[in-house]
């Protein structure tokens, strides 16, 4: 893991890029309400594929997506695998010792995986596609103290800057004798002084940060002027419009004729 | 030569790249052996690999070309806490390396995990304390100390483990001119004992100074390895690898044509050579 | 020239937390700032230098109130910008007249574009949007960094990111601008970038007033109008660098930076009993070479 990891945003010109990001912020939550009724497997998938050739139609690499996928595959990995220990139903597939594994079961399992992963892949449609500064742009316009919202982009910015200060703390102390290897926990115990370096970094960088942004005048005045303002354009009000439309019949279909709902069938 | 405490050879580096960007070789096929008793600057334009080079000598970075050794040991095959025992690395911000409540705890932890303990142990830290001059600060928080002494204090950390070889990321930085002094003071003490340090810097006149050995990267290639008093005469290298010789020497090159010899690399060896100059005059 | 700033015997001592520890010296244990009188014109380019611990980043943090306001400790004396009093007026308000630059690259950042970073300060204090437009054009402009305004300011080199460090702070509009050592660092390549962005907004903008901390003696010599040498908490020379630089010995004792051929002149009057008082490299070459011509015949 690198501290480029929590790093999701690329730009880009395609027009998912410039939509605006209260329609992406809609998008994602209008899909994740429906997403969370669905357990379809196909249908889960499909959503899976169709984000990702939207994505890579807008221009997000390919590399990206491959190490988002590295980081949640452990993740999926274990539903799939646990699944079947709680959940009994279809036909039994295979034994392993005390340990039952029923068809149906695992194909839950596999779908609850794909719901997850398809979840995590909306999220990126999001931030993937938007700035930092254009995402809490859009949150206080919507309403969000702008207080909340320098938290959330100072919050953002300085992720990536810990991890690197962890990476770096890890490499200083191990060059100073500190050997990390052996068992998880003796590892875990062993990294004790790499935290504490690293907290003592962060607690200097915010106390940093607070001058700083005293010293370009924060909170000099209650209201705040915005350099580039974000607009809703005729297409983002088109977006706007269908998703919500969309999502709304899919929602109504799914609650009424529990479509989506079956595991195989639609 | 087999006394080389550390030996690079044909090492190749690449950091991976960023999303799909092709990776970019820091390092290509350096060879650089560190012998004792020497004081090496390793120098050159940021980004031109001589960080990279130089974590490639405590193991904290393996090459994917060419070896690595440390004394007998491959770095690959040990891992970092171990080759600290052989080549200690103090990193630019001393306070990435500290953790304890006091200087002295600091000084202890290192020779601690190597097993010392009792009389050994006592004697380890306060000899370590002495020598950098914390015996007055033992008992403080590195946190309410200054940089230079927090600094010192990373110094004496990393020393205590007894190594042979330290490399010191650009540890003048914030130091003024008297800390600075103290400072290559103690190096040359330790150069003194058969100890060797590499010293990565940006300040030219430290390097004119006092450096044994100039090794100057640029592009992830060694362009010279030479003494400061044949290095900052190499015009050519110098443009190459956009160093800029200290004021000293420029000084020296800006009065060749009335006599000033070349390899002035000191105020002491200026002093003289001026003198000299107007004597011969007379 | 009137005072753009005004500092009355001014003393201050950091939130203490261990009595026994011992201090920076001055008139009491601990005082980071031990009585500091000064008057600082409008227009002029202050160079201050001194060793480490004298004071220098405390001085700099109470011109802009973040000593005493944020950093809390005990304070007596005055600082006025202007007619406004430092321990008084909120820091956010002071921002308007004073802009303050950390040494540290990465301090002044936020995480933004470069041209989000310039224009924050603005926005914070509710500039309608096209002023705020002109004056990011404008200071990048000075800075030199206008090619590079959607730029992610986490990609540029230090020395890049310390010129947007201080565009970040021009776009305020201050009367002065507070330089905490900008080039300390960065590399030889960035120090000197950012010597020239000083002196070209010198010649942009004359009523602006600068101080800037910094240990490259050359650089002051060359940029400063005065130069104030601090240790211990105390200023203990104020004069034209010129003047200080030509008598580098008591600076020398003290461990105060001077520029190497102050030095060369120094050790060269000493052996030679002459005197040499140059204090930039063309000067030296220029002294030097006329004496040993001058010696030969």
């Amino acid at each position: 893991m690198s501290a480029g990891a929590f790093d999701f945003y690329v730009a880009g010109r395609s027009r998912l890029h410039r939509l605006d990001p209260r329609v992406k912020l809609a998008l994602v939550a209008a899909g994740s309400v429906v997403l969370f009724l669905w357990l379809n497997l196909p249908l889960l998938i499909g959503v899976v594929v169709g984000i990702h050739a939207l994505l890579l139609v807008s221009g997000y690499p390919w590399a990206k997506l491959r190490a988002i996928w590295r980081a949640i595959a452990l993740l999926l990995l274990l539903i799939v695998i646990i699944w079947p220990v709680f959940d009994k139903t279809g036909d039994l597939l295979v034994s392993l010792g005390p340990l039952n594994i029923h068809d149906d079961a695992l194909l839950r399992g596999v779908a609850n995986a794909a719901r997850i992963a398809a979840i995590n892949f909306i999220f990126i449609l999001w931030i993937g596609t938007t700035d930092a500064r254009e995402l809490v742009r859009g949150f206080v316009r919507l309403g969000l103290p702008f207080r909340w919202g320098m938290a959330l982009t100072i919050g953002l910015r300085f992720i990536p800057t810990f991890a690197g200060t962890f990476l770096t703390v890890s490499d200083a102390q191990q060059a100073r004798g500190l050997v990390l290897s052996g068992w998880w926990y003796r590892r875990v115990r062993a990294m004790l002084p790499i935290f504490i370096a690293a907290l003592v970094s962060a607690l200097r960088a915010s106390e940093q940060l607070a001058m700083t942004l005293e010293a370009r005048g924060f909170g000099a005045s209650r209201t705040r002027t915005t350099l580039r303002d974000i607009a809703m354009t005729p297409f983002d009000w088109l977006v706007l419009a269908l998703t919500l439309v969309v999502a709304g019949v899919l929602l109504v279909l799914t609650l009424t004729t529990g479509f989506g709902r079956e595991l195989l069938r639609f | 030569m087999s006394d080389a405490l550390v030996r690079v050879e044909h090492a190749s580096f690449a950091y991976p790249g960023e999303a799909g960007a092709p990776p970019r070789l820091a390092l290509r096929e350096v060879s650089l052996t560190i012998r004792p008793g020497e004081l090496v600057a390793l120098i050159g334009r940021n980004g031109s690999g001589k960080t990279t080079l130089a974590k490639h000598l405590n193991g904290l970075l393996k090459p994917s070309g060419g070896r690595v050794l440390v004394g007998e040991t491959v770095t690959t095959d040990a891992p970092v806490g171990d080759l600290a025992r052989q080549v200690g690395y103090v990193f630019q911000n001393p306070d990435h390396q500290l953790f304890l409540p006091t200087v002295r705890a600091e000084v202890a932890w290192g020779p601690e995990h190597l097993g010392l303990d009792g009389a050994a142990l006592s004697e380890r830290v306060q000899s370590t304390l002495d020598r950098f001059g914390l015996t007055v600060w033992a008992e403080h928080h590195p946190a309410m100390l200054g940089r230079g002494l927090r600094r010192l204090t990373a110094l004496a950390a990393v020393y205590a483990m007894g190594p042979r070889v330290l490399v010191l990321d650009e540890p003048t930085g914030g130091l003024d001119r008297q800390l600075t002094a103290e400072l290559m003071s103690i190096l040359r003490g330790l150069i003194a004992e058969g100890r060797s340090v590499v010293l990565i810097t940006h300040e030219m006149s430290l390097v004119a100074e006092h450096a044994d050995r100039v090794v100057a990267l640029h592009s992830g290639v060694v362009v010279a390895d030479e003494s400061p008093a044949i290095f900052f005469d190499r015009d050519d290298i110098l443009a190459e690898a956009g160093i800029e010789p200290p004021e000293i020497v420029r000084l020296a090159h800006g009065l060749r044509d009335t006599g000033m010899p070349s390899g002035v690399t000191t105020f002491d060896g200026f002093t003289d050579a001026y003198l000299r100059l107007r004597d011969r005059r007379r | 020239m009137p005072a753009a700033v005004r500092i009355e015997n001014l003393h201050f001592r950091y939130p203490v937390f261990d009595p026994d520890a011992t201090g920076v010296g001055g008139e009491e244990p601990g005082y980071a700032l031990a009585g500091i009188d000064l008057e600082i014109g409008e227009g002029e380019l202050l160079g201050i230098s001194g060793t480490t611990g004298s004071g220098k980043t405390t001085l700099c943090l109470a011109l802009n109130g973040l000593v005493p306001q944020q950093t809390s400790g005990t304070i007596r004396g005055d600082v006025w910008v202007g007619d406004w009093n430092t321990k008084r007026v909120p820091v956010p308000q002071l921002a308007t007249r004073v802009g303050l630059v950390f040494q540290d690259p990465e301090a002044n950042l936020l995480g933004l574009t470069v041209e989000d970073e310039v224009a924050f300060g603005p926005e914070n204090l509710a500039v309608d949007p096209r002023e705020i437009e002109e004056r990011v054009t404008w200071a990048l402009d000075v800075v030199g960094m206008a090619g590079q305004r959607r730029r992610p300011a986490a990609q540029l080199s230090g020395g890049q990111k310390q010129r947007v460090g201080i565009a970040a702070g021009l776009a305020m509009l201050p009367k002065v601008l507070v330089l905490d050592e900008p080039t300390a660092e960065l590399d030889p390549l960035g120090k000197r970038e950012i010597a020239e962005v000083i002196a070209g907004l010198r010649e942009r903008e004359r009523e602006m007033t600068v101080v800037m901390v910094e240990s490259d003696a050359t650089t002051l010599a060359r940029l400063a109008d005065r130069l104030a040498i601090m240790d211990a908490g105390s200023i203990v020379a104020l004069d034209e660098p010129r003047a200080l630089y030509a008598n580098p010995a008591p600076l020398i004792e003290r461990g105060i930076p001077v520029p190497d051929v102050s030095e060369v002149a120094l050790r060269l009057n000493q052996r030679l009993e002459t005197t040499f008082a140059f204090v930039t490299h063309d000067e030296a070459v220029a002294t030097l070479s006329a004496d040993l011509r001058a010696s030969a015949g």
